[in-house]
């Protein structure tokens, strides 16, 4: 397992929260996330457990330094990431998610944009090649990908395990020739481009488009890059869910992931209704709990039958 | 025919010392519309492509001639090191090191040193508008000048004929 480009996250620290940081001498390759808040000492994250950074005489982290983190995330540019900060995030060089609490600027009844930014959460994407040579299997039947629903809490790995199933099904295996994959990647987070350049591996057939939204972004691989195989993270509309469903009548696999602890919550969701009843994915891939990152609870048929 | 030719020689140096400060003014004068452009250059890669301003900064200096080339450069791996300062100081402390060799008439650089404090906003229409509000004060600046000038250049040459040939008579 290995943390992409670390510096790039180092980077966007304040100097003094830099220095204290790697003055712990973390297992960067271990961290999952890095929490400030105002008034409070740094927070690392290991495998779920945390880890408070310098001592506490040596006082918390000040609302400038937050200030300074956010200005260093945004380029000194928070108006190219007007949308991400809309939904509270954005996305650093190395597909690194930078989430953020503070105050909202409601328009209407839309959340406009933050301000009074107290608190930040660094996740620290990860890319680990092979973590999804177990699943791969049940995922392919008869050198065909098989339309897949990848069901798990937030950072239980969902996007970890579906960059490298993309890289594979790209690339080709055993199971499978190399197949062209289109890659709607709102978030930046599976791609983690930068400058429209994706810097993890995601196989030499893979097209991103980056910081699209997804059904936007979805009509337009189909209409213009003629996919054998689309892929996004975070289903989460019913736009979004439509679209994919027009993809699947074009006649290409999809690979999605969704929040949600198992198959069966996800089937209690209107929204998702007709993926079930129409049968429209082959394969449910659930993933365990954040306590076990990665590790795979079961894969389910369309009947809901355990095939792993 | 010493004292002729001493004459002559003294009258077209303060000729040419007055037509240098001519073309001191009409250099002004010009890189003021060389700023005008390139502002708009920037405006219209924030407006068009959102880009980040450390980008729209590289990209812009590579397309514009010296000073400004290096100052927009410099800006941006300034930016891109993120050692500390906020985008006012960075921006203004790059104007006052890189554009102090430039013509620009200094008025003219105090103000566009003010000019970066109000960018990188979280509304890009405000950081747009700023610059838009900046090109239209280049441009009545420009007009300004543009009326002055041609006086202000045969005053320059006139003053410079007239001081050498006042030199000449006094050393005569």
């Amino acid at each position: 397992m290995r943390a992409k480009g670390i510096e790039s996250v180092l980077n966007i620290l304040p100097v003094r929260l830099r220095n204290s940081i790697l003055g712990e001498q973390p297992d960067f390759g271990k961290l999952q996330e890095i929490r400030l808040r105002a008034g409070q000492p740094v927070t690392l994250k290991y495998d779920g457990r945390e880890r408070i950074v310098g001592r506490p005489s040596c006082g918390g982290i000040t609302m400038e330094e937050i200030q300074e983190t956010v200005q260093y995330a945004a380029d000194y540019s928070l108006y190219a990431y007007e949308q991400e900060m809309r939904q509270g995030y954005l996305t650093v060089e190395g597909g690194h998610r930078v989430g953020m609490a503070g105050q909202v600027i409601l328009d209407g009844r839309q959340i406009r944009n933050l301000r009074y930014i107290s608190s930040i959460n660094i996740r620290i994407a990860h890319e680990i090649h092979g973590c999804a040579d177990g699943a791969l299997p049940f995922l392919i039947q008869a050198g065909d990908v098989l339309n897949t629903l990848i069901i798990a809490p937030p950072g239980c790995g969902k996007t970890t395990l579906l960059r490298d199933i993309i890289r594979r099904i790209s690339n080709g295996s055993e199971y499978l020739d190399g197949k062209n994959v289109g890659v709607v990647d709102e978030r930046s987070e599976i791609g983690g481009s930068y400058m429209g350049v994706p810097q993890n591996d995601l196989g030499s057939r893979t097209d991103v488009l980056d910081a699209c939204p997804k059904a936007e972004g979805m009509m337009m691989m189909v209409r213009s890059m003629g996919p054998q195989v689309i892929a996004v993270d975070e289903l989460g509309s019913m736009e979004e869910v439509q679209i994919l469903k027009y993809a699947m009548c074009c006649g290409c696999r999809t690979l999605a992931t969704v929040h949600g602890a198992s198959w069966q919550e996800i089937r209690g969701k209107p929204m998702f209704q007709d993926f079930f009843i129409q049968k429209m994915f082959q394969r449910y891939l659930v993933l365990c709990d954040v306590k076990h990152p990665g590790l795979i609870e079961g894969i389910y048929d369309e009947q809901g039958e355990k095939v792993c | 025919m010493l004292k002729i030719t001493g004459s002559m020689v003294t009258i077209a140096a303060a000729a040419l010392l007055g037509a240098c400060a001519a073309g001191e003014l009409e250099a002004a004068y010009q890189e003021l519309i060389y700023l005008q452009k390139l502002i708009g250059m920037i405006q219209g890669e924030v407006r068009y492509a959102r880009s980040v301003l450390s980008q729209v900064f590289r990209k812009t200096g590579e397309h514009v001639k010296p000073p400004y080339d290096v100052w927009l450069k410099q800006m941006s791996i300034r930016m891109e090191s993120r050692k500390g300062g906020s985008l006012g100081d960075i921006w203004r402390e790059s104007v006052n090191l890189y554009l102090r060799a430039s013509k620009l008439p200094r008025g003219e650089l105090q103000r566009l040193g003010e000019l970066g404090v109000l960018l990188g906003g979280a509304d890009a229409d405000l950081g747009i508008g700023i610059l838009g509000g900046y090109q239209e004060e280049l441009a009545g600046t420009i007009e300004d000048m543009h009326r002055e000038i041609q006086n202000k250049k045969k005053l320059c040459r006139c003053l410079g004929i007239s001081g050498g040939i006042l030199i000449a008579v006094l050393l005569v």
